[in-house]
């Protein structure tokens, strides 16, 4: 009896080592990537995910806009990882943390984007019209001009990479493509996009407003004013928009009638700005506030106005409102908002040596935010200050400030920045070890 | 029938007869010459005949004499046989001494075990005695410089915390290089499954074994002892045996207790407010005077602090509002233990509780143990080993985290106040950065609860003699559950100002099934044994997580009650198939071969690389047997070892790091990094694809020598040994512009090159005192052969990974002096360029020592025993990295300073390492070698005292054993270190980073009393 136990112990124990596959496993979070874009359903998701990767910390999540804060006037550095106090002191050294995950949130956006514009279009299955990949792919399209204009405004030449990457080999090892080639990239997508996509409102995903307003911003960084007024325009005498009031409605409220795009987070697809911006009490670290200089400004009723609702605090120790919901963290973030194409206008009337038209439009953002209305700056020369300074305090934690510095070349007059290499921030070392093939910008 | 009949009368006949002749009994009573103590399951037999019993629990025996008989024959395992003439006594008490030899040691081997004599391969065996009563949570901890080769460091010194276990060095960077865990043969599950982010600190599971269950730990090093465990040996094996029962040794009861009081053995020290606004208002000087060179505005306000002198100081480290305490540990042990001639048993219990010296860290364990086996015939047994524990853990924040209370009291400015005037906390907004030291542990409530059941079944059949069949079922059963409320009056849980909850629910589960076929005979000279096997496995990784804000007061702390509600739950697997097998042959004792294999598949690797082969062999050779020594009576051993195979790793990859996928979480499920957006889900690319992804396979040749002199008195054991690593699981950096950053690829080299020496020595034994020393040293080089590009980890790139260094290499830029003219750092050029850049930055030192080992010393003197165990560690690097935050030099206007900083350059001339107080330029904004120490040590780690009461005292009190006995853990260190331990690593949940000091608890000095007492 007991012998035969053991016997069919034993059989029972070669069996279930044969019949038991347990080599065979399947992952329960993913899926490969054959199988990630073959319908239309599976091609929203993926346009969702490249929505998902603008709201990534490293980009459009905190880590770029921080590069244009801190390097900036506008926000000092307070806290206590000092890497970020680097861009206060504009001496970012290339194994800058942030300066990575920028570069690489960027790229991830620009490789996920590349897989929708080269797979959706060629997708064949039923039901899934071309209208409706033209706007997935049309949104793709826009999604990978703002990485390159990104890129290019805040590094200078940039790797171009157009096909999505499926394994590495040495064409994985780019080199960096000349700035006016990085440029052209971002037309040729904006105007593709602008083709693609419908006239429908949507202060949250990309339509043809979206790519128009990202345009009359790259006109004026191009300096072409004819067009960026032309662009501005089309937003400005969009009935979709306007300036709200008062000023702090615009992030007390959630996709207000100021906002042209903004990235929208919920509590389960959380923002983590404001833990950066708020103090402890609040349920931040308070890696960074607001400048005196910029509390002064925004305090003061001639050139700040109602926007001294977006501070609070002491001068010395301010802390800034806009980003707030530290309990959902489902703070947007605000990429484009009507505001802005009023001072594109504004700038590229000066230039053109329209100074009513400009005025016009200065004091459009000026009587919204309960300032006295400016006409003493009559030639273009003072229009162009006065627009530089409005949007100092109308964006003052928006990151604008560095960029327009940098973009009008005063940058180191205003900033003290004696070196001008520094306008241009370093590749991250870690790429340039992984790719030979990059070079560094000058002075790093 | 009659005649069997017949026979049948004719041996009771016999046997009657024989009991008549035998009316004489002999009883006594056998002692261990060891220790003094009852030795149960001592064989006394009579001498010629097969008559004989063995000794119960109490070491008592009785034994009816045949007639004729003379001599008694009392022998057991680890003693010296002893032969006693009866004579006319009716009572023969005697005490067995130990074989002083040791070689009859059985040692335990993968899959079995060996007569240490004739093993071929390099492993430690550690006995429970050694170990025993020591106050710490887990068993590795205690196995820290007992055994040459293995390096152990805590993490820190939360009790339950992570341990640092290397065998042999690293051999791997991104696969794990923890050794395999087996208890009682199943591989047990060392990964921490917390999910509550308290800066580097890990939970090591390792703690849910109660280390007084543990009968006796081997650490098996070379590649010969670690073949057998194939894909998982490279790292070293640690097979811990927990306490059975014998075989007629009656049934004993064992209590133990002890209670200890910790404290620390070094606070921090700090500027005082004065001190404090005296550095703030001369580096605010000297930042606006560098700041109007540049053109820059000045700071306000130009004088941070009017009046330094009279600043106040508080003191957060002492008294009820400081953060250290004089912490108790208690423990409590019972088991009962024992057999008859079929059944053998141990069950035992413990209770430990151990408080941190820094507030409010406890860990507790509740365990319980089964251990049960049963003879059913001759040829069938079954057994099983079962243990189960629940922990649990309240946590407080350290370790690389501004909100933890070592950095809310030592980073905080000494002026700060603790509390307001109405009492409530103070947060200060010019320090908001930090935690209210007292909130910080009055207030947290980070609860884990551990459930642990690791159990295995087992029965075993003998086909024929010498040929056993035995299959194995094991479950290792680990739930993690963890409940932190953030109380509004933490910086944490002011989110919204309502308080904040999570909830992690975390599983793992990893079931084993085993079969092997074991054969052994020894024909005349040759002795051969064969092993075959096969083993299943299959893991499961589980974790469910909820997130609740706002809470309507801090009396509500489960998420039920939250108004905004979060949660997800995910989930990975893995199987693993192994077939493995081990051949031996000895000629004579004296020559001696073994081979061994494996071969595992792992699902984790692409469909055609799933499968890996790991050969190995062995030889030796006892020369002390040979005939030509035999002259030399002082040599009792003298054995020549060498073995050469190879092992291999697949720990620490992802469970599908060979696909290329597409994932809704982008590869972690993290709530600020998912795939959806506006309520749509989503997915993205999380990984590349490397179907060529297979095993990492190490190398490894070990020879050795074993040899005894004088009986014994003098053992050393040494061994040379090199492994050398290849097809390293590495992610590997891809150019950002993929838009991925690393793929998982077999690159890379890594080698560790050692030698190891262990002495034993007996230096005074008579019957009343004995001394007994054993020291053991290592070295151990590492170095990364090969590697594709750099890979920078933790926070500011603080060690790197490259080519041609050792791992756990400090990546800084070296500061050679002050300038003594200016004030202005001297940094190294390294490029040349004139200019001070991240090409500058190098690798200036790293944390392996130099050496490192121990040295145990114990005596016992009639009921008196006294030990003392030195540890020591030579010439590792540590990084203080808390001195780059508090010798800032005015970069921060908001942190403390360390008294270091009041050597700062001041007067042209002056000679210093500290530069220039500035918040400008270079001085205190490089991450500079400032903070590298040397981190060598050497600890009294233990110091006992014991006495064991006289056994005719107890005995008529029914005790058969007493101890009592104090016992100190370091007690003292001598280091150079300014830290407050040298034994730390902020970096507990990054196995790539070793040797930053951070907010890390340092080791607690422990005093206990305690007792061990036997009925």
């Amino acid at each position: 009896m007991r012998k035969r136990l053991s016997i069919y112990i034993a059989c029972g124990a070669l069996w279930l080592a044969s019949a038991c596959n347990v080599l065979d496993q399947q992952p329960e979070l993913q899926i490969d990537e054959s199988l990630a874009i073959i319908d239309e359903n599976s091609a929203n998701t993926a346009v969702a995910g490249l929505y998902s990767q603008l709201q990534r910390n490293a980009y459009y999540g905190f880590d770029f806009q921080s590069i244009g804060y801190l390097s900036g006037d506008n926000v000092v550095w307070r806290g206590s990882l000092n890497f970020y106090s680097q861009f206060n002191q504009r001496a970012v050294i290339a194994d800058n943390q942030t300066i990575l995950l920028a570069w690489t949130g960027i790229y991830r956006s620009i490789n996920q984007a590349n897989n929708v514009i080269a797979v959706v279009p060629s997708l064949n299955a039923p039901g899934f019209t071309d209208a409706e990949k033209n706007q997935l792919v049309g949104e793709a399209r826009f999604i990978r001009a703002l990485c390159y204009f990104d890129l290019v405004r805040t590094w200078g030449a940039a790797p171009i990479v157009t096909t999505p990457t499926r394994g590495i080999d040495e064409s994985a090892r780019v080199s960096r493509a000349a700035p006016e080639l990085v440029w052209t990239q971002v037309l040729n997508d904006l105007t593709e996009a602008e083709n693609q996509l419908s006239d429908n409102l949507n202060r949250n995903r990309a339509t043809r407003k979206t790519v128009r307003a990202l345009r009359a911003r790259y006109h004026l960084y191009r300096q072409q004013w004819a067009d960026a007024e032309r662009f501005a325009t089309l937003l400005i005498s969009d009935p979709s928009y306007e300036l709200v009031r008062p000023y702090a409605n615009f992030y007390t409220n959630l996709n207000t009638r100021e906002s042209i795009f903004e990235l929208a987070f919920n509590n389960a697809d959380q923002n983590s700005h404001n833990f950066f911006w708020l103090p402890s009490a609040d349920g931040g670290r308070y890696e960074w506030g607001p400048s005196e200089a910029v509390m002064g400004l925004l305090r003061d009723p001639n050139v700040g106005g109602s926007r001294s609702a977006a501070v609070r605090g002491t001068n010395n120790l301010g802390i800034c409102n806009m980003y707030f919901r530290a309990a959902t963290d489902d703070d947007p973030s605000y990429i484009m908002r009507i505001a802005e194409m009023y001072l594109i206008r504004a700038e590229a009337r000066a230039r053109q040596n329209n100074i009513n038209g400009g005025l016009a439009d200065l004091n459009a953002v000026r009587t919204r935010a309960d300032t006295p209305t400016n006409n003493a700056a009559q030639s273009p020369e003072a229009l162009l200050r006065a627009v530089e300074e409005e949007r100092r305090v109308e964006f003052p934690f928006e990151p604008h400030r560095w960029y327009d510095l940098v973009r009008t070349g005063r940058a180191q007059a205003v900033l003290s920045i004696p070196n001008a290499s520094r306008l241009l921030m370093p590749l991250p070392i870690i790429d340039l070890q992984a790719n030979p093939n990059l070079v560094q910008n000058p002075g790093y | 029938m009659k005649k069997m009949l017949q026979c049948f009368l004719l041996v009771l006949l016999g046997l009657g007869a024989s009991a008549a002749h035998a009316q004489r009994a002999i009883s006594g009573k056998v002692l261990s010459g060891e220790d003094n103590s009852p030795l149960p399951g001592v064989n006394v037999l009579v001498k010629g005949s097969t008559a004989g019993t063995a000794t119960d629990a109490t070491g008592s025996y009785r034994l009816n004499l045949p007639a004729g008989a003379t001599v008694l024959v009392f022998s057991s395992i680890g003693f010296l046989t002893q032969e006693i003439e009866v004579g006319n006594r009716s009572t023969i008490d005697l005490t067995l001494a130990p074989d002083s030899k040791t070689m009859t040691e059985i040692v335990i081997v993968g899959y079995g075990e060996q007569d240490r004599r004739m093993v071929t391969s390099s492993i430690a065996s550690i006995s429970a005695k050694e170990l025993r009563d020591m106050p710490v949570a887990s068993a590795d901890q205690l196995l820290q410089g007992r055994a040459s080769g293995v390096q152990i460091g805590a993490q820190s010194g939360t009790p339950g915390g992570g341990i640092f276990v290397r065998v042999r060095g690293t051999t791997s960077i991104t696969a794990n290089n923890d050794p395999l865990y087996i208890v009682d043969g199943v591989f047990m599950n060392n990964s921490n499954l917390s999910n509550t982010g308290l800066g580097g600190q890990v939970t090591n599971p390792i703690a849910d074994l109660n280390p007084a269950d543990i009968a006796s730990m081997e650490v098996l090093k070379d590649a010969n002892a670690t073949a057998i465990y194939g894909a998982r040996g490279a790292n070293g094996v640690v097979i811990i045996t927990t306490k059975r029962g014998k075989l007629n040794s009656g049934t004993k009861v064992n209590l133990g207790y002890y209670k200890g009081f910790s404290t620390a053995q070094k606070l921090p020290e700090i500027v005082n407010g004065p001190t404090f606004g005296l550095l703030q208002n001369e580096a605010r000087a000297n930042t606006n005077a560098d700041r109007a060179r540049l053109n820059q505005a000045p700071l306000n306000p130009a004088v941070p602090y009017p009046n330094p002198e009279q600043l106040p100081t508080f003191d957060r480290f002492t008294g009820e509002n400081g953060i250290f305490q004089t912490a108790p540990t208690d423990n409590i042990d019972l088991n009962v233990t024992g057999g008859n001639e079929k059944t053998t048993f141990y069950v035992g219990g413990s209770i430990f509780r151990q408080e941190a010296i820094v507030k409010p860290s406890v860990f507790q364990r509740a365990s319980a143990r089964i251990n049960i086996d049963h003879i059913v015939s001759k040829k069938f047994k079954f057994g099983i080993s079962t243990t189960f524990a629940r922990t649990n853990r309240n946590l407080g924040q350290n370790d690389n985290n501004i909100n933890g209370v070592l950095g809310a009291s030592a980073f905080i400015p000494a002026l700060a106040p603790i509390f307001n005037d109405d009492g409530t906390y103070a947060r200060d907004p010019r320090f908001s950065l930090f935690e209210n030291s007292v909130a910080g542990f009055r207030e947290v409530n980070f609860n884990s609860v551990g459930t642990r059941l690791i159990g295995n079944v087992n029965a075993e059949w003998q086909i024929i003699e010498g040929l056993t069949f035995k299959t194995s079922w094991s479950l290792d059963f680990n739930d993690f559950y963890e409940n932190n409320y953030f109380s509004t009056q933490l910086n944490a849980g002011q989110s919204g100002g309502q308080g904040r909850a999570t909830s992690d629910l975390t599983r793992d589960i990893t079931w084993i099934n085993e079969q092997t076929l074991n054969y052994n005979k020894t024909f005349g000279e040759h002795s051969f044994s064969a092993l075959i096997g096969n083993t299943l496995q299959e893991n499961k990784f589980e974790r469910t997580s909820l997130t609740g804000n706002n809470f309507p007061n801090n009396s509500f702390r489960r998420i039920a009650s939250s108004a905004i509600q979060s949660g997800n739950s995910n989930g990975t697997m893995n199987g693993l198939t192994s077939f493995f097998g081990r051949i031996g042959y000895g000629y004579r004792g004296k020559y001696l071969i073994d081979a061994s294999a494996r071969s595992d598949a792992s699902s984790r690797f692409g469909a055609n690389k799933q499968r890996g082969f790991f050969p190995s062999v062995g030889v030796a050779w006892r020369a002390g047997e040979e005939a030509f020594l035999d002259k030399a009576e002082w040599i009792s051993e003298l054995k020549l070892r060498a073995s050469y195979g190879l092992t291999g790793n697949q720990n620490g990859i992802g469970d599908f790091a060979s696909r290329g996928l597409w994932g809704g979480g982008i590869g972690t499920v993290d709530i600020n990094n998912n795939a959806n957006y506006l309520g749509q889900p989503g997915v993205a690319p999380s990984q590349l694809a490397n179907p060529e992804l297979s095993w990492e396979t190490t190398r490894q040749w070990n020879i050795g020598v074993d040899f005894g002199i004088l009986d014994g008195r003098f053992v050393f054991d040494a061994n040379v040994y090199s492994k050398y690593t290849t097809g390293l699981l590495l992610n590997v950096p891809v150019p950002r512009t993929t838009g991925f950053e690393s793929i998982t690829q077999n690159f890379g080299e890594m080698s560790n090159r050692g030698v190891e020496l262990s002495v034993t020595s007996t230096n005074i034994s008579n019957d009343d005192f004995r001394w007994t020393t054993s020291f053991n040293i290592a070295r151990n080089v590492n170095k990364i052969e090969r590697m594709p590009a750099p890979i920078v980890q933790y926070t500011r790139e603080l060690t790197r990974l490259e080519e041609g260094v050792p791992m756990y290499s400090f990546w800084l830029w070296n500061q050679t002096g002050v300038n003594p003219q200016t004030g202005e750092a001297i940094y190294e050029d390294v490029n040349g360029d004139g200019n001070i850049t991240v090409a500058d930055r190098k690798i200036v030192g790293n944390n392996w020592p130099g050496f490192f080992g121990g040295i145990n010393n114990t005596i016992t003197y009639k009921g008196f025993d006294f030990n003392m165990f030195i540890n020591f560690e030579y010439g590792a690097k540590l990084l203080n990295w808390n001195r780059f935050f508090l010798e800032h030099g005015g970069t921060r206007g908001n942190f403390n300073f360390y008294p270091k900083q009041l050597e700062r350059w001041t007067t042209p001339g002056q000679v210093t390492d500290v530069p220039r107080l500035t918040a400008v330029g270079n001085n205190y904004n490089l991450f500079t070698n400032r903070a590298l120490e040397d981190g060598s040590f050497l600890r009294l780690r233990n110091v006992t005292l014991g006495y064991t009461l006289p056994r005719e005292m107890l005995q008529k009190i029914y005790i058969s054993n007493l101890r009592v006995y104090v016992m100190a853990t370091n007690l003292l260190t001598i280091t150079k270190y300014t830290g407050l331990d040298p034994e730390v690593n902020s970096a507990g949940d990054n196995a790539l980073v070793r040797g930053v000091d951070l907010m890390t608890m340092p080791q607690p000095r422990t005093i206990q009393f305690g007792f061990n007492l036997s009925f």
